[in-house]
Parts: C-alpha cells; structure tokens; sequence
C-alpha cells in the first residue's frame, strides 16, 4: 500500500484518550478543521475540476444532498465509481456510483471526529447476490497504514486495494469475497486504528 | 391570458409532480436487527437510514436499507449499507417496499435498542 505524502501530523498528543478527545473537539473549529480534514482526506486539498463534479450529472439528488464544492473524484474501480465530500459543517462522507442496472448511488456520512476515529465504509449495488452489480469500499483517514489490511496473504482482493492513490485512503474489495477481518493497524503517530469491516452475507 | 392559464396550471399541478417523503421508522427505539417495513409505495427512487450517535467500545452501527419486490419472487431493486449513515438513490421503481435494519458489525454483544430512522423518497 502507498504511504500518502501528504500525511498529517497530529501530535503525539493523539496517541493518548485524552489526546483524542482534544483532537474530536478541535475537529468543528473553522480554519483548525478545514486543515484537519485536508490532511484526513488529501483530495479535499485539491482544487476541483470537471471531474470532480462528474457526480452532478450521475447523480444531481446526491451531488445537491452534499457541499457542491466539497465533492472530489477520487477513483474508478472494480464496479463502481468515488467521490468524497463534505456535508454541513463536519460531516465526512463518501459517495459510490454503480451503473448499469439500477443506477445506484450510496452516500454514507460521519462526523469529522468519527471519521478520524472509525472511517467509512459502505457497500451497495442492485443485489448482493449479484456481485458484478455491487461494490464495497472503506474510506480511511489519511495516516490510516491501510497496507496493514490489505497486504495480508490471506485477502483475494489485494490487487483492488489503494484505488485512489494520493487523493484518499480507500480500500475496494468485492462484496462478500474479500476476505477483509477486523484488524488493528498503525496511525503515523504510532497509534492503533481498529478496522471494522462491513459483515459479509 | 395564454401565459395566465399556464402559470396556473403549473401551479395547481406542480405538487402533484413533486417527489414526496414518507419516513416509516421517525427514531423508533429498535433492537438490533429488528426490520422496519415501509410497507407498498408506488415509487420509490431513494431510501435513508441512520442511527442516532452512539459509540461503542469504538464501533459504531452499521445501516442497511433495501428497495424492493416481496414475495413471491422476492427481488432486491437496490440495496446500501454503511456505517451510521447511510443513503441510496436508484432509478425510480413502481410497486416496490423498503425496509431498513441496523447491526452492529462486531461480533458478540448486545447494545440493546438505539432509535432508527428510515427515510424514503418517491
């Protein structure tokens, strides 16, 4: 897995509850988040382009749901298609595209600090018993070792791993096939992040 | 006079044209697993479920929303599931039934009941 660049650097402060519970508290406050967020997500960095807002004309009820200027592209793989994007004044959320079939479109959401704390994940598609119509995929916060998931002998899907390269820390794998258990992996600063993966069918 | 009776028209039609919302589970006390039905609607195009905030040893809820055909035949339209949050837009289906659940993707134990909402659009 690709060590992002551009990885923050909470202090060590972090590696402490009480680092934490600072760190979630910090998290709502304006230009303190806005740098925050950035770093837990790089391609909120970036300025937007066309393809960015390629989700408006996938899907103009999500693309409204979310902070239009928040929303960036950040890979194609597998089935579907990701964005990530702000909503209101904290939330983290990350959007998936599916086409063909139904034409879904599944947006989950957390708060920054649950986001930093937890990640995203989400899986969707026209039915789980069609894999080839549905997608999963974890979004994690940028000093997140996400190799420490999926670099494992034991995954079949390593090779849709890192879908997004530099512009967030997302894992895609193949609903129900992936192989993907509950792991405790390394932050930057040292400190564990405990992955959940979605249940498989 | 034309333009008049246009705009009246739009009027008096556009609500009919609008989407509607029906919320079948409005922060409904519900243990995990436990499946709120929306029973029949004659179009569905989107379905919302969350939790309220909670945390757990660290983990959170995972929502599941579905669009679908019940039996006989029961056929998925369009399902998501994702952490807390979570909603799903697909192409407009006649005749079709949601419903949402919530679990908690950790394995062993029992967080009890949390309330659940589960929102759908036509």
């Amino acid at each position: 897995m690709t060590k992002k660049r551009n990885q923050i650097a909470l202090g060590s402060a972090v590696g402490t509850v009480a680092g934490l519970v600072v760190l979630t508290a910090a998290l709502p406050a304006s230009a303190a988040e806005r740098s925050d967020i950035n770093d837990l997500v790089p391609a909120f960095a970036t300025n937007q382009n066309a393809q960015d807002r390629s989700l408006e004309s996938v899907s103009s009820e999500a693309f409204g749901a979310l902070n239009a200027d928040s929303v960036r592209w950040v890979g194609r793989k597998g089935t579907a298609e990701y964005w990530v994007a702000r909503k209101g004044n904290s939330n983290v959320c990350l959007v998936m595209h599916i086409p063909g079939g139904m034409e879904v479109v599944a947006v989950t959401c957390a708060p920054a600090e649950d986001f930093y704390r937890k990640g995203l994940s989400l899986e969707a598609g026209g039915s789980p018993d069609e894999p080839d119509a549905s997608a999963e995929a974890y979004l994690l916060p940028g000093d997140v070792d996400a190799g420490g998931i999926v670099s494992r002998p034991e995954l079949r899907t390593a090779a849709l791993a890192a879908a997004a390269g530099d512009r967030a820390n997302l894992i895609v794998v193949e609903p129900g096939k992936s192989g993907l258990s509950q792991a405790e992996v390394a932050r930057e600063d040292g400190s564990g992040f405990h992955f959940v993966p979605l249940a498989e069918a | 006079m034309s333009m008049t009776l246009i705009t009246a028209l739009i009027l008096v039609f556009a609500p009919v044209a609008n989407a509607y919302s029906y919320t079948y589970a409005n922060s409904v006390v519900t243990p995990e697993n436990e499946v709120r039905y929306s029973g029949f609607q004659s179009l569905i195009s989107y379905g919302y479920a969350a939790t309220e905030l909670f945390d757990y040893g660290g983990a959170t809820s995972t929502l599941h929303v579905e669009t679908y055909h019940p039996y006989p035949g029961y056929q998925t339209v369009a399902y998501a599931s994702g952490g807390q949050s979570v909603g799903m837009y697909h192409t407009r289906e006649n005749n079709a039934h949601q419903k949402c659940r919530w679990d908690w993707a950790w394995a062993g134990g029992n967080l009890g009941s949390v309330e659940l909402t589960c929102r759908l659009n036509s």
